[in-house]
């Protein structure tokens, strides 16, 4: 039961991590990239080329999330921005191309087998939580992700920045009124979300299989706790991830045919009961 | 009142597709009878999707979904309880129906973001469903589907030439029916809905249960379109339902002209044949179909048949010039 | 025939309209007058049911429509323009006409190939164009019309339903003086069997047309009466009528 417990908190890490930033973006800049699974694929099978160069999974750690990053603001630059002002519908739906041609990248590059990497020593050995053994690398992607949560919320409650985007997530022209520059700070917000989607995808490689289409099973459930967890707004992406993250690890043990409906059911009940999500910011 | 000469264009085309499509008939063998097939069944599905899209301004990442439950209806019914294949044909059009029903009033009233990611996210849920139950074949799919027994009425649709000949009769039906929706008043307030929603509110329109109703529509054909494949290919796999084909047919549908209903076959055929003669020398068609989409969406974002319609227009006002 | 009792409405902190109630009695004209920002559109908003009130009930024709979404007021009888045009664009006048038609006909629901089986809309289309005078215009896609055109469309839109209530929403707003002739004189000619609300800031086409005034101020009534009492209250003269253009 521990062990559960806890491997849906790392899950539900994982998926904190990847929706956050596509949920801030939402919110500020009505804009949803569905090619965030595509990145988060690209994290781990850069994490993986560069943990085998460097033999250290800590550079890999390092590399993969800016190399992922660079890649988010390359397709800003290059291909969204073209759209200008524009619908963002156009913008979504260049997004969604932008899915078919990362797959086939990836095939391209690294082929189509599946591929793991191993967990760096330091964090291999098996520790006790609670009276049970548990991977030290799980908890470590737990700790993780609770303290990017923590830095996240700061940055946002405390910082002049945080508030410049809690303003413009509220009312974005009020905001532009006041002086913000909307589109630096969504350039800003945009590139942290392609960021934390490297982080998790080469956090997530020693546990995860890493192969080509691992992006759009991921993209899924972050679209839903987008949805869930209420466009915008940090502490409804973080609840919405545990409750999808904790509603996959037990369903998944306790009733493995139709563990992919239970979170589609827990979407659908919060779609109708809950329409403007966890915490609405509008 | 209604635009006269669009819907001339629309018709002009439909009939050259037609004749396209009589004349391939006539002298394709047994793979390009296949092919024509499976052409037309694309196409309709594509003009589902832009009544769906273009009609009601409804954006969905996930009418192959629809396509999934005919199909897997068609496949299950047939392979495991029986049932003559032409009785599944209606009894999966009615649980698309159904669902749509179930879903669509729930998720039309969000905008359409929220609206395109859900239904990205309801086609997935087919897939995983489909994948991980060995029960309705798994990631096997299932083979075997009999096609349609029509030989009380003198068809043989085990034979390619007459099963594509029916299938392009029924495209053509579907092309008929979704023009007579476009230029009936439900068409009309639709796409009233489509251009100021919230005039046509406070004129009376019930947006919601409107858009619901072309959810419905769409949803439906699509679903028949599903069915008539699996019987084409005897065969149908959880891809059938997922992200890639719902994708698919909408680059089909803003190649095309998103609205103008035949640019959508038109879509339908060009894309099905450009994946044919690529799948030839490359394995990855689907980069260069992501390449098209995002080309698309970058530059021709009113597709062909508006280039088209420029066109005739021109034509128009020269002739117009010439009686002066 | 449309009453407001006790409407209140706040953007957060901002209270936009302060307990306001109204009774409209069948067949009268009745103005809205009030600075830029008073809440007149909003009211509007309200009335027509865009906007959901904080407190207080809308009744039309002695319903209670307080909980009803737009369509159905409209539905009621109910019919309202925009202070800025909002047609449907990419239509011709007369599609544009024809879907007001079809809406208050409830035609949309009929199952028919075309709405060619229903030449009574197109006769309709053509009287309501000819009343507002657009009649030259109805084959052309809305969005060429000129400002003023666009102006009569708006208020072509809001009387093909054959409304009962009319909510006019600043229907001379950017017109020429000639346009505004035409206008006013189209809303005078109008049967009484409408009940109509304008906003107005043309003072000339208020005091013509009105049987009562309400003056608006930040939200709450400053003051309601006859146009000549209007006109010659201190209060009002202080507040508003001194500085508007007329």
């Amino acid at each position: 039961m521990t062990v559960q417990l806890l491997n849906g908190l790392q899950l539900a890490m994982l998926l904190f991590l990847l929706s956050v930033g596509l949920s801030i973006v939402l919110g500020l800049m009505n804009f949803i990239n569905l090619a965030h699974g595509t990145l988060y694929m690209l994290g781990a099978y850069l994490g993986l080329t560069s943990a085998s160069i460097t033999g250290s999974f800590w550079l890999a750690l390092l590399i993969a999330p800016l190399g992922t990053a660079l890649a988010g603001m390359a397709l800003y630059q290059f291909l969204l921005r073209r759209l200008g002002g524009g619908s963002p519908m156009r913008q979504i739906l260049l997004t969604f191309g932008v899915i078919y041609v990362g797959i086939e990248i990836i095939r391209i590059v690294w082929g189509n087998d599946s591929h793991s990497i191993d967990p760096p020593a330091l964090l291999s050995a098996q520790m006790v939580v609670l009276g049970e053994p548990y991977p030290a690398y799980r908890l470590f992607i737990i700790v993780l992700g609770l303290v990017t949560m923590a830095v996240l919320f700061l940055v946002l409650e405390r910082t002049r920045i945080g508030a410049m985007v809690r303003a413009s997530v509220d009312d974005r022209e009020g905001a532009t009124c006041l002086g913000i520059n909307t589109q630096r700070l969504f350039l800003s917000v945009f590139g942290l979300g392609c960021l934390l989607a490297g982080l998790a995808g080469v956090v997530a490689a020693p546990v995860l299989s890493v192969y080509p289409g691992m992006d759009i099973a991921v993209l899924i459930y972050t679209l839903i706790i987008v949805v869930i967890g209420g466009p915008g707004s940090l502490p409804g992406a973080a609840l919405g991830s545990l409750l999808v993250g904790m509603a996959d690890t037990f369903g998944r043990v306790f009733i493995p045919e139709f563990s992919a409906f239970l979170i589609y059911v827990v979407m659908a009940a919060f779609l109708l009961l809950r329409p403007q999500g966890f915490v609405a910011i509008r | 009142m209604i635009r006269r000469r669009e819907v001339a264009l629309r018709w002009l085309l439909t009939f050259l597709l037609l004749i396209a499509a009589i004349v391939t008939w006539r002298s394709a063998g047994f793979f390009g009878q296949s092919l024509l097939a499976q052409t037309a069944i694309f196409a309709l599905f594509a003009m589902s999707v832009d009544f769906l899209a273009g009609g009601a301004g409804l954006m969905s990442l996930g009418q192959a979904m629809y396509l999934g439950v005919g199909a897997y209806v068609t496949a299950v019914l047939t392979t495991i309880w029986h049932v003559p294949a032409l009785a599944t044909v209606p009894i999966g059009m009615a649980l698309a129906g159904v669902i749509a029903v179930a879903l669509g009033a729930v998720i039309v009233r969000f905008g359409e973001i929220i609206f395109i990611m859900l239904t990205l996210a309801a086609g997935e849920m087919l897939y995983a469903f489909v994948f991980a139950n060995r029960s309705v074949g798994g990631s096997d799919g299932i083979a075997s589907i009999p096609r349609a027994d029509l030989t009380g009425i003198g068809l043989d649709l085990g034979s390619g030439p007459v099963f594509s000949a029916v299938v392009l009769v029924i495209a053509f039906a579907v092309f008929v029916f979704f023009d007579a929706l476009l230029r009936s008043p439900f068409g009309l307030i639709l796409t009233a809905v489509r251009q100021n929603p919230a005039r046509a509110r406070a004129l009376g329109a019930s947006i919601n249960r409107l858009r619901t109703a072309a959810y419905v529509v769409s949803s439906i054909v699509a679903a028949l379109a599903g069915s008539l494949l699996a019987q084409l290919n005897h065969y149908a796999s959880p891809d059938l339902t997922g992200w890639e084909l719902s994708g698919l047919v909408l680059i089909m549908v803003l190649f095309g002209g998103l609205g103008s209903l035949s640019g959508a076959a038109l879509g339908a055929v060009i894309i099905e044949l450009l994946s044919h003669f690529t799948a030839r020398y490359t394995s990855h068609w689907e980069l260069i179909l992501g390449l098209i989409f995002i080309a698309v969406v970058l530059f021709a974002e009113n597709g062909i048949f508006a280039l088209l319609s420029k066109g005739a227009a021109r034509l128009a006002a020269r002739r117009r010039k010439e009686r002066c | 025939m449309l009453s407001c009792s006790g409407i209140n409405k706040s953007f957060g902190a901002l209270a936009v309209v302060r307990d306001f109630s109204l009774d409209v009695p069948a067949g009268e004209r009745h103005a809205i007058i009030g600075p830029n920002g008073a809440g007149k559109t909003t009211l509007f908003n309200l009335i027509n049911g865009v906007l959901r009130a904080d407190a207080g009930t809308i009744h039309l024709d002695n319903k209670d429509v307080t909980r009803l979404p737009p369509e159905r007021r409209a539905r009621l009888g109910l019919s309202r323009s925009f202070q800025r045009n909002s047609c449907f664009p990419d239509m011709t006048v007369a599609e544009n006409l024809a879907t007001a038609v079809v809406l208050s006909w409830r035609l949309e629901w009929r199952p028919a190939p075309s709405i060619r089986r229903f030449p009574a809309v197109h006769e309709r289309v053509e009287v309501i164009a000819a009343s507002v005078g657009i009649l030259d215009w109805l084959e052309m896609p809305a969005r060429s019309l000129s400002y003023g055109t666009q102006r009569q469309l708006e208020v072509g839109l809001s009387l093909a339903g054959e409304p009962r209530v009319l909510l006019l929403d600043e229907p001379t707003a950017g017109m020429s003086p000639e346009e505004t002739k035409r206008i006013q004189a189209l809303i005078e000619a109008l049967p009484r069997s409408l009940t109509i609300v304008i906003i107005e800031h043309d003072m000339d086409v208020v005091f013509g047309l009105a049987d009562r005034v309400t003056v608006l101020d930040a939200g709450a009534v400053l003051m309601r009466g006859t146009p000549q009492e209007v006109r010659t209250s201190a209060a009002v003269q202080a507040r508003y009528l001194g500085e508007a253009p007329a």
